[in-house]
Order: C-alpha cells, then sequence, then structure tokens
C-alpha cells in the first residue's frame, strides 16, 4: 500500500510535466512587477504556480493564492475555478488533505456555474477543469483509501471527457484507476486501464502520458507478474520518451525501475549502473524523495557489487540523514540495519548491536514485524556467539520469536485481508454482474411488456373493428328480422281478412264451417306471432298466456262468450320455442274446436279444461277435456270430417307424441309429447 | 245519437276492405285513407271522432308519429295497429304514453274488445 500512492503522486506532479528551472523562474519572477492586474499577470502567476510545485510546495501556495486573489479581483471566474482546482492538487501533494477536498470542491462550484454560462473555446476549458476536478477528488478519494469512491470520481471523469471530448483527465483517471485495480491484484484490467489511457495520450500527442503508461505497464510486469525481461522494454520505451522530452526528472525515476528490473533478475552490475544513475539524477535535481528512492536501492545491493566499506558507510549515513530529514522511516531502519551488518562484518559488534537496536525502534514504529524479526535474529547470533550474554542472547531470542508470532500473524492477516479484499471484489464484481443482469433481463422485460402491449392494442384495435362489424351486421340481421316477422304478422293479418270476408259471401253451412276453421287456424297461428313479438324472447312463447288468448278467442269464434261453456287452463308456466308453440297451439285449436262443437248441443252448460305441464318423465304433456256428453251421445261427431283427428294426429307425431283418448265424465285428449323445446 | 265517424288509415287494401264492413257493422261511419294525405285530408275537412291507422311509410313517419299528430292536432281518439315489440314501443316515452294500441297480427275479438276499450276512454 506504500508504493502505490507515490505512484499516483508521480502521475500527478508529471501530468503538469514542470519542474523549477531557475532561469524560467527568474525571469518570470521578473516580469511579475511591470505586469498590470490582468490576465496576462494571472498566466505568469499560474506558471509559476507548477514550476515550483515540484520543488516547493509553499511557494507553489503562494502563487495559488494570488492567483485566487486576483481572479476574484479581475472577475476572472475561469482562472478562479482553475486555481480552485489547482489548490486542491497542491493540498493533496502536501497531505492537507481537508484543505485538498475543499478546494476540489470550489473549484466544481466554479465550474457548475460556468459551464451554464460559457460557450466556444471558453466551455471546452471549462469542461476539461471540471473533468480534471472530478478526477483530483478521485485520487484523493484513492489517498484516503476509500478504493469504491475513488473509483466511481475517476470513472465519472473518464465518462465525461469521453463525452466532452476532455481527454487528459480521462487519460489520468484511467492511470489512477490501472494503479486503483493493481492495489486490488487485478493486474489484467490495470494493464488495460494503462493501455487505454495510453491510447489517449497518443492521441492528444502527450508524451509524458506516453511514457508514464509504459512506464506503468513495465512496472505490473516485472513486480507483479515477474516478466522483468519483458517490462525493461517497456521502460526503454518510457525513458527514450523522457530523453527526448528532456524530462530529467523522469529520466531519473525511469533510471530507478530499470535498476529494479536488473536488480530482480539479478543482473547486479547493471543494476548498480542504474540506481547510480538515479542518484545522480536526483542530486542533480535535488529531487530528495527521488534521492532516497536511489539510496534505498543503492545500499541493497551495495555489499552484493563489492561497495567499499567506506563508500557503504557514506552513503548508508547518506541515506539515514535524508530519511531524518524528509520522514522515511523505511529508509532509517533500513540505514541503520546496513550500518549494524557492516559494522558487524568488521567484527564491532557492540557496534553493530547499537544499529540494530537503532533500526528496530524505527522498525517497531513502522510495525514492520519482518524486518524486526531478521534484527533481533542477528542480535540473538551476536550476543550468543560473539559477545557470549546469555541474557541478552535469550531477550533477543525472545524478541524475535514475538516478531516470528507477528510476522505469521501479519502474514495471516495479510492474507486474511487479501483474502477479504478478494472476497469485496469479487462481490463487488458479482453485484454489479447482478445488477447488469437485472439490467438485462428489465430490458427484456421492458421489450416483452412493450410487445405485449403493441400486440394487445393491435389485437384491441382488430377486435373493435371486429366488434363493430359483427354489430353492423347485427343491426342489419335484426332489420332483415323485423322485416320479415313484419311481414308473415301482414300476410296473416291479410289471410285472416280474406277468409273473414270470404265467409260472409258462402251460404252453405258446411262451407261456412270449413272457413271458419280454416279462419280459427289462422288465428290459432296469429296470436303466437302476436305473442312473440309482445315478449322479450323472439323465439318464445308464454303458453299460460297464449292458451287462455286462445281459448277466448275460440269462444268468441263459436259465440259462446256468455258463459254457457267455460274455458279453464291448468297451464304450468312454460315458455315453448316457436316451433313448439305452433303446432301445440294448432293441436289445442282443434281439440277445443272439436269440444265447443260437440260437447255442448241443445244449449247445454260445461266446462272445457285445457291442462299443459311437464311430468316426472320430461314429457311435456297436453289435456283437453270437456265435461259435456261424450263421444258415444254426440251424433253431429260422428258426420263429421276426420280432418281435424288426422291433423291432431299428424302434429302429434311431429312433437313425437301420440293421441290418447279419455272416457272420463265426458271426452278428453291427453297427448304426452316427447320433442318439444323450452324457451 | 249521433253516428261516430272514424278514420280508417289502412295501407292493406284486403284488411281495410274487411275492416271497413266489420266497423260499419259496429255503425260506425267510416272515412277510408290509403295514404298519409288522404288521412290529413279527411282529419281537416270531416274532423273524425276516432282513428284507427295501421300504417308504415318509413322511420319518420311511422304510425306512432301520426297517432301523436292526430291525437294532438285533431283531439281524435287513435287506436294504433303496430307490429313493433312492447319495449320498442315503452322506448318511444311520450310518443307512446296513453296510446291505445292493438298488436298485430289480431284476432276479431280483440279488434272488437281494443276499440270497445278506446270509446270508453
Amino acid at each position: 500500500m506504500f508504493r502505490k500512492p507515490i505512484l499516483v503522486f508521480a502521475t500527478v506532479l508529471f501530468s503538469w510535466g514542470m519542474q523549477a528551472q531557475p532561469s524560467a523562474v527568474d525571469s518570470l519572477s521578473a516580469l511579475l512587477p511591470s505586469l498590470p492586474d490582468g490576465a496576462q499577470k494571472i498566466e505568469v502567476l499560474n506558471q509559476l504556480l507548477k514550476l515550483y510545485l515540484n520543488s516547493d510546495l509553499e511557494k507553489s501556495l503562494q502563487y495559488a493564492h494570488q492567483v485566487a486573489g486576483l481572479s476574484k479581483k479581475t472577475g476572472n471566474r475561469l482562472a478562479l475555478a482553475t486555481v480552485y482546482k489547482d489548490l486542491g492538487v497542491i493540498h493533496l501533494i502536501g497531505s492537507a488533505y481537508d484543505s485538498s477536498q475543499y478546494y476540489s470542491r470550489l473549484g466544481l462550484r466554479e465550474y457548475d456555474v460556468l459551464l451554464t454560462k460559457s460557450s466556444g473555446e471558453e466551455l471546452e476549458k471549462v469542461r476539461e477543469g471540471y473533468a480534471g476536478t472530478i478526477s483530483n477528488l478521485g485520487n484523493w478519494h484513492y489517498y484516503q483509501s476509500a478504493l469504491d469512491s475513488a473509483v466511481v470520481y475517476h470513472r465519472q471523469a473518464v465518462e465525461l471527457g469521453r463525452k466532452w471530448g476532455a481527454d487528459k483527465p480521462a487519460a489520468n483517471s484511467l492511470s489512477t484507476l490501472a494503479y486503483i485495480y493493481l492495489d486490488q491484484s487485478q493486474y489484467e484490467q490495470a494493464i488495460e486501464m494503462h493501455l487505454e489511457a495510453l491510447r489517449i495520450f497518443e492521441k492528444l500527442d502527450n508524451q509524458d502520458g506516453i511514457s508514464r503508461s509504459w512506464q506503468g505497464i513495465g512496472e505490473i510486469n516485472c513486480e507483479y507478474l515477474n516478466k522483468c525481461k519483458t517490462a525493461l522494454d517497456y521502460f526503454r520505451k518510457a525513458l527514450k520518451i523522457k530523453q527526448k522530452t528532456g524530462s530529467e526528472r523522469g529520466m531519473g525515476y525511469v533510471f530507478r525501475l530499470i535498476g529494479g528490473a536488473y536488480d530482480k533478475l539479478e543482473m547486479i552490475d547493471s543494476a548498480y549502473f542504474y540506481y547510480q544513475k538515479t542518484i545522480a539524477t536526483a542530486e542533480k535535481l535535488n529531487d530528495k524523495r527521488l534521492l532516497i528512492d536511489g539510496y534505498s536501492a543503492i545500499v541493497s545491493i551495495a555489499e552484493a557489487v563489492g561497495m567499499p566499506e567506506q563508500e557503504q558507510l557514506e552513503i548508508n549515513l547518506k541515506y539515514i540523514a535524508l530519511a531524518e530529514e524528509i520522514g522515511r522511516e523505511d529508509g532509517l531502519f533500513v540505514g541503520y540495519s546496513n550500518l549494524g551488518n557492516m559494522y558487524r562484518n568488521k567484527g564491532a559488534y557492540d557496534k553493530a548491536v547499537e544499529y540494530y537496536q537503532k533500526a528496530a525502534l524505527s522498525a517497531e514504529s513502522q510495525k514492520n514485524y519482518g524486518f524486526l524479526e531478521k534484527l533481533y535474529l542477528k542480535q540473538y547470533e551476536i550476543f550468543k556467539t560473539k559477545l557470549r550474554d546469555e541474557s541478552k542472547a535469550l531477550a533477543a531470542l525472545e524478541a524475535y520469536l514475538v516478531n516470528h508470532d507477528s510476522v505469521s500473524n501479519a502474514a495471516k492477516f495479510q492474507a486474511v485481508e487479501d483474502i477479504s479484499t478478494r472476497y469485496e471484489t469479487e462481490k463487488k464484481e458479482a453485484l454489479i454482474a447482478e445488477q447488469q443482469e437485472a439490467m438485462h433481463r428489465d430490458r427484456i422485460r421492458f421489450r416483452v411488456i412493450t410487445g405485449i402491449l403493441v400486440v394487445a392494442v393491435l389485437i384491441g384495435a382488430l377486435l373493435l373493428g371486429l366488434t363493430r362489424q359483427l354489430r353492423k351486421r347485427n343491426r342489419e340481421k335484426e332489420f332483415l328480422i323485423k322485416e320479415i316477422h313484419h311481414r308473415v304478422k301482414n300476410n296473416l293479418q291479410v289471410l285472416s281478412s280474406l277468409l273473414h270476408l270470404q265467409s260472409r259471401h258462402i251460404q252453405d253451412e258446411a262451407a261456412l264451417d270449413a272457413v271458419r276453421e280454416g279462419q280459427n287456424r289462422v288465428d290459432a297461428m296469429s296470436l303466437i306471432h302476436q305473442k312473440l313479438y309482445m315478449g322479450d324472447n323472439l323465439a318464445a312463447v308464454d303458453m299460460r298466456d297464449y292458451l287462455h288468448n286462445l281459448g277466448d278467442t275460440l269462444l268468441d269464434a263459436f259465440g259462446l262468450e256468455d258463459d254457457r261453456v267455460r274455458i279453464v287452463c291448468h297451464v304450468e308456466a312454460l315458455r315453448l320455442d316457436v316451433d313448439t308453440a305452433i303446432p301445440l297451439g294448432l293441436i289445442v285449436n282443434e281439440l277445443v274446436t272439436n269440444s265447443l262443437k260437440y260437447a255442448f248441443p241443445g244449449g247445454r252448460q260445461g266446462v272445457v279444461e285445457i291442462s299443459l305441464w311437464k311430468n316426472e318423465a320430461d314429457k311435456l304433456c297436453l289435456k283437453v277435456a270437456d265435461d259435456g256428453v261424450g263421444q258415444a251421445d254426440a251424433p253431429a261427431l260422428k258426420n263429421s270430417t276426420s280432418f281435424g283427428t288426422g291433423l291432431v294426429e299428424i302434429l302429434s307425431k311431429k312433437l313425437k307424441g301420440k293421441a290418447q283418448v279419455l272416457h272420463e265424465n265426458g271426452y278428453a285428449t291427453l297427448i304426452e309429447m316427447e320433442q318439444f323445446r323450452l324457451g | 245519437m249521433r253516428t261516430l265517424a272514424i278514420l280508417l288509415l289502412e295501407s292493406e287494401p284486403v284488411v281495410a276492405l274487411d275492416l271497413k264492413g266489420e266497423l260499419t257493422r259496429m255503425g260506425f261511419a267510416v272515412h277510408q285513407a290509403f295514404r298519409l294525405s288522404e288521412a290529413i285530408e279527411i282529419c281537416q275537412n270531416l274532423l273524425p271522432d276516432i282513428a284507427f291507422i295501421n300504417f308504415r311509410q318509413n322511420q319518420l313517419t311511422d304510425g306512432m308519429s301520426i297517432a301523436r299528430l292526430l291525437r294532438v292536432q285533431y283531439q281524435m281518439k287513435v287506436l294504433l295497429v303496430t307490429g313493433a315489440r312492447t319495449r320498442d314501443l315503452e322506448a318511444a316515452g311520450d310518443f307512446y304514453a296513453g296510446q291505445e294500441v292493438l298488436n298485430k297480427p289480431f284476432t276479431r275479438r280483440q279488434f272488437r274488445q281494443a276499440m270497445t276499450t278506446l270509446l270508453k276512454k
């Protein structure tokens, strides 16, 4: 975790690609007093700010505040937004995290306002500044080890960069994302980020960015994938660019990387050569961070390359002094330990132990148990075999064992942490995959629902059209049925009138009788049609009402409405289909006519009963009975034609019924019908 | 007692002939019309007491409208012969209200009963 912030640090620094060159600083400083307050002065101050960034943060900060004041004074909001962004970076480098976030937020606020007001070239600058500030906030979160948030900010910066064509902040964020993935041991993704950043830097012809990307890819290859030979190719590419652009500082850092790669490849001489070049460059530029890296590297191989003792001593002392100066504890304990080794090798065991103990103090403060373990083991060996101090040897052994446990624990802890990180990463990846899957499913669901809705609408429209068509056809059919009914009824009416008119001109009694019977039959049918249209159902007739009316009509026809003969109906509440009702009506007409004509001769009083019901065997039963003289005493009946009887028989057959004559108190006919339809 | 005059508007000649005889036997002075214009002319000139209407020309001049016209304009008692379903007549609302109706096809007895009811109104 220690190394990576340094790398990001470098990213931030190099992104500005400047260093404080005395000549440039002097000439710019000299120019300042002569400039009036305005854009030009702001520009010069900005340049100074950046030139001092790597060598003197305080000065850089002073210039930044001057830019802020001048921008406010002259109402230059873009310059103000930019310097707020820069102040965020300066404070971040200076580890003043609260101030860094504060200024970055101020910058964002200013850029937000400008986004709505600017146009043309200024808008482009505003967008780049906005995306850059988001990228800086991503770095801020990275420094706070808030990796999730850092990723969110950097991804946002990348997206904004792509959207607005603000390539530089996008590429910087991609570089940082690479280090974040590296932290999570996701090497392939880290390389992918570097490569993506590389493509943008190449597009921008940003040589510094290109070389940084090669460096990043090389570091992953050598340090994590054990491909140091491949890494050397990348480092050389980076070095070539640094040489071409004349960036000595950049070259210094690449020397250090090349040396490290040779070191890992156990090519000690080459490693020593590049470490020396690193130190020389750092000393020339007075870059203490690079210098301590150089010292750290060279002291680690000093003995192996056969460096003279005095030289080793000197370089270790320089190393320790610089580490104390810039607060690099790792430099301290490594340096003290190296000195301890040197004195041990010379046989100065007390001196060796003294430096080992100094190193142990520093290592303890850094909780570097692995280093402590080695230090105490060395002390134990010296106390036991050289100084022969039993108690100190045991104390050193005890300390060794404690730290050994701590190392194990730390290793276990690290392993757990690694597993936990991996688990968290996998969990997040799974969550992302799940969310993507859910989104995919939602998209499919949305498409399916939309499809269903479209189909439903189409079907609805089709059904509506069909319904309208059906309604139209139904209306047409209804109209036609009405028309047919109307004609049937008119024709029946005409038929009845014709028979009536004809009867007026017939003198022969038998003929008149026949015509009247015909007229009654027509009336029996007419009544059916009349009742049909009076009810709700055009195909069914209420038989109780119909038979009652038929009886009255027949009494009227025979002039028997004086109550001499009565017709009584016992009819169940039945509605019969018209195809059943018409033959049934005609049968009743014939049977009642028969009774009225023959049962009550000579002014005899009596009753004709019409009964209709459905029996238990589901047969329709019709009974017409009179209390008249009976068949035997009805002489007129013997002379009558058999037309009526034949009609009853044939109509009964149609209804699958058989007429049965009952000689009860008078004359009765019972018909049980199987084929009938209820309405 | 004055003989009651009746307007017989029946578009079917056979039925008209039959009913004319029946009405005459019942004691009415029958004024027969086959067309609407003839009926109106009779109403204007002869002021019949009763009208028997069995007429269907089209949707606009159906029997119901003519019956209402005669009832309101000429204060006549009107017997309307109709083939319409009862529920359709009821849907006619005011036009149907108070109208004496005889459903087709009617029997002689029903005709006489309807006339008797109408005269009693």
